[in-house]
């Protein structure tokens, strides 16, 4: 590993470590004030109830995040994806999309550079459409409150992951077949709350996908592919 | 004074204000660092370009989804609150499943007539705290995490790549198979948003158009929507 990359990847986690720690206080500021300029809290009991029922969801919830998704975005894209929120909905699709449209490996060092790039710019976007929409919320409120638009833009999230499911099944339909499996069985016997279905379905399906490997299921080994070919050719 | 008056009061615009100028910051800073590293590994202006006009079409459609959250939310939430919410991390489900967790541990109901202040004041720490699990990984795990994966599979591309696609197909999959089970409006949406995807990779394929990629999930998302709305009429 060349030391231009270690200066880049040292650069990175401390600029993200710092500018995580700094935003994340910064968000206990709408709640302190409250508290201190206008002496609104919650009652006692009321808090540590919500933060007994918050606490037994979310630690689990982001861990399952964090495992699935660090692995596939950019450190540097990764800071910027947890101070800007909107993963699965907007990030992750915007840095995959971006990648493939300029056909690059995001495993490559290429492809951690430019999803950073892809997930800061969605950021960004999204930053400046959502000022748009605040600026004008009033003529948005009475167009969206018409009942078939509501219906319709709250299905952007399922039609999102219909097309994104489509292209997969398309490039690579072996990889389909365990998770889609698993996925029936874990929603159609309500095995786990709906909030744990993902991390449980990647759990499995991870596992069974490696062992599926070990025994060839997603076809045979470079190596072994280009030496047949070699064979063919000669 | 009502609640609603504070939840939209000029100072929680500016606190809302200043949380996503730093949010913005951040990400024009690593943006740069990216596209300095770019240039160092001879990354061409054109691919860098291409990758993030293709993020930023991607972005928009799901973007707007934000706003009708944004207005579900506001009238319960004000304003300010709900813009820095959705704006920043987390998601519209998360964040009404925080505002609601706030609400009903308080023995109220999100935005109902029993909502006090002190409700919505729960509503707000829940949030808030909800989030910190996410940033504490990141802070102190995320280094160690990826060098251990990159270990771990360095091995064999071909198995990174097997993992990796399992990992984004199962989070595909999560969110389909609840809309085609519950049927209606998402079972449509899932169905012509695949099917305008299949008639665009043929396109795509057919002719050759690589330059249509960038535009295939957006127009799959927004097919579905308007067919989604027409129905429905």
């Amino acid at each position: 590993m060349d030391t231009k990359h270690e200066l880049y990847e040292n650069k990175v986690y401390f600029l993200g470590r710092l500018t995580a720690t700094v935003f994340l206080l910064l968000t206990f500021a709408i709640p302190v004030t409250l508290w201190l300029k206008w002496g609104i809290l919650p009652t006692k009991e009321g808090f540590i109830a919500g933060l007994i029922v918050i606490m037994s969801l979310i630690p689990l919830i982001s861990a399952g995040e964090f495992l699935s998704f660090a692995p596939i975005i950019g450190s540097a894209g990764y800071f910027v994806m947890l101070l800007s929120g909107n993963w699965m909905n907007i990030k992750v699709p915007a840095s995959m999309v971006g990648l493939q449209s300029a056909d690059i490996d995001p495993n490559s060092e290429e492809g951690e550079v430019l999803s950073t790039m892809a997930v800061a710019a969605s950021a960004i976007v999204t930053e400046i459409i959502i000022l748009v929409g605040v600026l004008l919320l009033t003529p948005f409120t009475s167009f969206f409150a018409q009942p078939s638009i509501k219906i319709g833009f709250a299905q952007i999230v399922p039609a999102l992951f219909g097309a994104l499911l489509f292209a997969s099944v398309i490039t690579n339909y072996r990889t389909v077949i365990v998770p889609a499996i698993v996925g029936i069985v874990i929603v159609k016997l309500n095995i786990a709350s709906g909030l744990y279905n993902i991390p449980i379905m990647i759990a499995i399906s991870v596992f069974v996908s490696y062992f599926l490997f070990k025994v060839g299921f997603f076809g045979k080994k470079e190596e072994e592919v280009n030496q047949l070919t070699t064979e063919i050719e000669t | 004074m009502n609640y609603l008056e504070i939840a939209n009061s000029p100072l929680l615009y500016v606190i809302t204000i200043i949380i996503l100028t730093v949010l913005s910051a951040q990400a024009i800073i690593f943006y740069r660092l990216a596209q300095k590293r770019a240039k160092e590994l001879n990354i061409d202006k054109k691919t860098i370009r291409k990758v993030v006009k293709a993020a930023s079409i991607t972005t928009v459609i799901p973007s707007i989804a934000i706003i009708v959250g944004l207005i579900s939310l506001a009238p319960a939430m004000g304003v300010p609150i709900s813009w820095a919410r959705l704006g920043m991390a987390g998601s519209l489900m998360y964040e009404l499943t925080g505002a609601s967790i706030g609400a009903k541990t308080m023995g109220a109901q999100l935005g109902a007539a029993n909502y006090t202040p002190q409700a919505f004041a729960n509503s707000v720490w829940v949030m808030t705290i909800g989030v910190v699990p996410a940033f504490l990984y990141a802070i102190f795990f995320l280094r160690k995490y990826k060098k251990r994966v990159k270990e771990a599979v360095s091995k064999d591309t071909r198995l990174q790549n097997v993992i990796i696609t399992t990992i984004l197909v199962c989070v595909q999959i999560s969110f389909v198979l609840p809309a085609l089970f519950s049927g209606g409006s998402s079972a449509y949406a899932v169905g012509i948003a695949a099917a305008v995807m299949a008639i665009m990779t043929f396109i795509i394929v057919k002719f050759k158009a690589k330059w249509l990629r960038e535009y295939a999930l957006s127009t799959s998302m927004l097919m579905a929507v308007v067919v989604v709305i027409l129905l429905n009429k």
